[in-house]
């Protein structure tokens, strides 16, 4: 009986239908996407983070390099002037190590800058019978130095890193990489690793208190509209009580409708707000996203009690009220 | 009899008005809080950015030293506000307890601007006969802070140990006046550290259609001949803060300097910025159709159960012309009203934000206030346009006897 009364209840009146389906549907979507997105967007903006180059500096070598790394060699070469320039190797590693050098031709064998500028040698050109590839510029020593690709015979002066995590779990890195190798030392990039970690903190503030004001502004007035869309149904109730049905059968009724209106309104929504959150994050990272469960939970609870507490107060009026004078007043 | 009308049914339906006052304002604050946090995000962020240290480098020409007298020109240029901050370096080879070691000469205000997340054992040290001791050198030496340092032949205080992971863990710091008297080089600096906000220069990359080795030529080539760069590529970097452009300013005012930018710093806080500026506008975006939505369904509502009011009227006498005008008017003042009030709640909001969480709120401009204002009006009315449309054209018997 009550399953029919549900039924024919949902499907009998279609745009209410749409109104209370619309006002589950759409907060459901919002907050799943927001929540989702930035849920996961920590993780990627601490990778986009981490391409600012090497947080970590190893004097001495290591058998095993950690995260994403180059070994540096140094030695020096004469110039036919008679001046002495530095010569420094690296892996091919360097060049997603370091993504902010300008190479202006070719990664390979290159020049910097303030040297090139000083000879006059232009990529293509040859240099103490190397061919130059190209003419890097990065602003740091590199810049009077030549670069080369690595001999892997030359003794390692030291390794550039770049470990992903906090500071502490660099630092980490660090105290492991000292303890396994005596000698050799680790310095924690501290300038790059701590202000890295305090803008992730905050656009992670910022990112959460803005996905909480948007599932808030959603959810909020939509419950307004549900909130008007029980109001209506005053006459309905009263009928219901007239014909004999006591407050709880009532209560029971609107609660058994709901449900079945969340169920199919979180579903939903969480579908769509899942496969708005992978475009958000499309658009953004240009990366896939990674689905967070907690955020179609949070979805479903926010709705939920929503839901509640936009009927309470419509349908406690509403059985408060003598039916007669509720079905009179028309 | 019209105004009297609209004040009647705004004032004597208050409460209900009141929820719709509500949806206007609360979808109104959120789009407007979250465009003013997005105008202002990109600025925040660069300047945390910079935070990270410096990212434009100023050495004498040719290896030479440059005069101290000169520093005050790196922040009085063209570029000024975008110098965040500097400081003056001298190393100098001399021998400290006895070993030889690089002692590097810096004034201690004008580092703490370009320097941060040093991790300092001890403290910063404060008058002309401290010093700062590299953590790599402390460890080899057993330093520690309140010790003794003979540096040449000056006896100087370690007031900390300082963890940067860069060369300075095998240096010792002293006061520049120190190190210019131990190099026998008084009044002079090797190099500036300088610590600029700035355009990252692969905007340029975007606009020129060009790949990162072209415009490294087209750079190098505004750095020795401008005259040979495309005339609209030289208004670019004339008023683009680009890093470039930074460094030949100062280069300009300081004769004699080499200005380079410190590419790892200068490049890659455009693809952090971008970032945050993309998932920013995308979630305006969301919370400003979150709000519209809100606002339509609430005014929709709001004219859906005045239905039989409408009628009412329309038995009465009044034309479809009037009932209209009168649902409209009372949709605009509850756009304005709500509108105004999700604008203070918006902005209030967002500068709170902008204050909690980057330390400065972001600025609010007036046209984004009023250009919110009237979208939250246009949504009203578009919100009771349609349902207005449907009440209007049914015949009031219909309505009155309906239910």
């Amino acid at each position: 009986m009550l399953a029919r009364i549900v039924r024919a209840s949902i499907l009998h009146n279609r745009r209410r239908l749409s109104v209370a389906l619309a006002a589950i549907l759409v907060p459901a979507a919002l907050v799943t996407a927001v929540a989702n997105f930035v849920l996961d967007a920590r993780a990627k903006m601490h990778r986009e983070l981490r391409r600012r180059g090497p947080n970590l500096t190893i004097i001495g070598d290591v058998a095993e390099l950690p995260g994403l790394a180059t070994r540096r060699t140094r030695a020096t070469a004469l110039l036919p002037e008679g001046v002495e320039v530095p010569v420094i190797g690296i892996d091919a590693a360097a060049r997603q190590l370091y993504p902010g050098w300008r190479v202006e031709g070719e990664w390979g064998c290159m020049v910097g800058a303030r040297l090139a500028e000083r000879l006059g040698v232009r990529p293509g050109e040859r240099l103490l019978d190397r061919h130059i590839d190209g003419i890097l510029e990065t602003g740091e020593m590199e810049d009077d130095a030549i670069l080369v690709p690595r001999d892997p015979s030359a003794p390692v002066e030291r390794i550039d890193a770049s470990v992903p995590g906090t500071v502490e779990e660099v630092e980490e890195t660090a105290r492991r990489i000292e303890a396994a190798h005596p000698g050799v030392e680790a310095r924690v990039q501290r300038q790059l690793a701590e202000s890295e970690q305090a803008l992730l903190d905050k656009l992670m503030l910022t990112f959460g208190l803005v996905a909480f004001l948007v599932g808030a502004v959603s959810t909020l007035s939509r419950a307004l509209s549900l909130a008007a869309a029980v109001a209506q149904r005053r006459h309905e109730f009263a009928l219901l009580r007239a014909l004999g049905a006591a407050g709880r059968a009532i209560v029971g009724l609107l609660v058994a409708e709901m449900g079945a209106l969340l169920v199919v309104g979180v579903a939903l929504g969480a579908g769509i707000g899942l496969g708005l959150s992978a475009w958000l994050a499309q658009a953004v990272f240009g990366e896939d996203v990674t689905v967070r469960p907690f955020a179609v939970v949070a979805a479903a609870v926010a709705c939920m009690l929503v839901t509640a507490a936009a009927a309470i107060v419509p349908v406690r009026r509403a059985l408060a009220v003598e039916p007669a004078r509720v079905l009179k007043e028309e | 009899m019209f105004i009297r009308l609209v004040r009647e049914s705004l004032l004597v339906r208050w409460r209900r008005k009141l929820a719709a006052v509500a949806a206007v304002a609360l979808g109104t604050g959120a789009a407007a809080g979250l465009l003013a946090l997005f105008m202002g995000v990109g600025d925040l962020v660069s300047a945390e950015l910079r935070r990270y240290g410096a990212n434009i480098l100023v050495t004498g020409p040719g290896g030479t030293t440059l005069p101290e007298s000169e520093l005050p020109g790196i922040k009085d240029h063209f570029w000024k506000h975008q110098i965040a901050g500097f400081a003056p370096f001298l190393p100098v080879e001399t021998t400290v307890n006895g070993k030889t070691a690089t002692v590097v000469g810096t004034r201690v205000a004008d580092l703490r601007t370009v320097v941060s997340g040093w991790k300092i054992d001890g403290d910063w040290m404060r008058a002309p006969g401290d010093a700062m001791i590299g953590a790599s050198l402390a460890r080899d030496w057993n330093a520690r802070p309140g010790d003794r340092l003979r540096v040449g032949d000056r006896e100087l205080l370690v007031r900390g140990v300082v963890s940067t992971g860069g060369d300075e863990e095998r240096q010792v710091l002293v006061d520049l006046a120190v190190a210019q008297a131990i190099a026998g080089k008084p009044g002079r600096v090797k190099h500036i550290l300088v610590s600029a906000v700035v355009t990252p220069e692969a905007e340029l990359a975007r606009m020129l259609h060009k790949d990162d080795g072209t415009v490294a030529a087209v750079i190098r080539q505004m750095r020795i001949d401008p005259t040979k760069v495309r005339p609209e590529v030289v208004e670019r970097f004339a008023c683009t803060p680009y890093p470039t452009t930074i460094a030949l300013s100062i280069e300009q005012k300081i004769p004699g300097a080499r200005a380079r930018p410190i590419r790892q710093a200068t490049e890659t806080e455009g693809a952090v910025l971008e970032r945050v500026r993309g998932a920013f506008l995308l979630l305006t975006i969301l919370a400003a159709v979150a709000g519209g939505l809100g606002v339509l369904a609430a005014m929709t509502a709001s004219v859906v159960e005045r239905r039989k009011e409408i009628g009412l009227l329309k038995a009465l006498g009044a034309t479809d012309g009037r009932v209209a005008a009168l649902i409209l008017v009372e949709a605009a003042v509850i756009g304005v009203i709500g509108g105004l009030l999700g604008l203070v709640i918006g902005f209030t909001a967002a500068r709170a934000i902008g204050a909690h969480v980057f330390a400065t709120p972001p600025p609010i401009p007036p046209a984004l206030a009023l250009l919110t204002l009237l979208v939250a009006v246009a949504i009203s009315l578009t919100g009771v346009a349609w349902p207005l449309r449907e009440a209007v054209r049914m015949e009031p018997k219909r309505i009155l006897h309906e239910a």
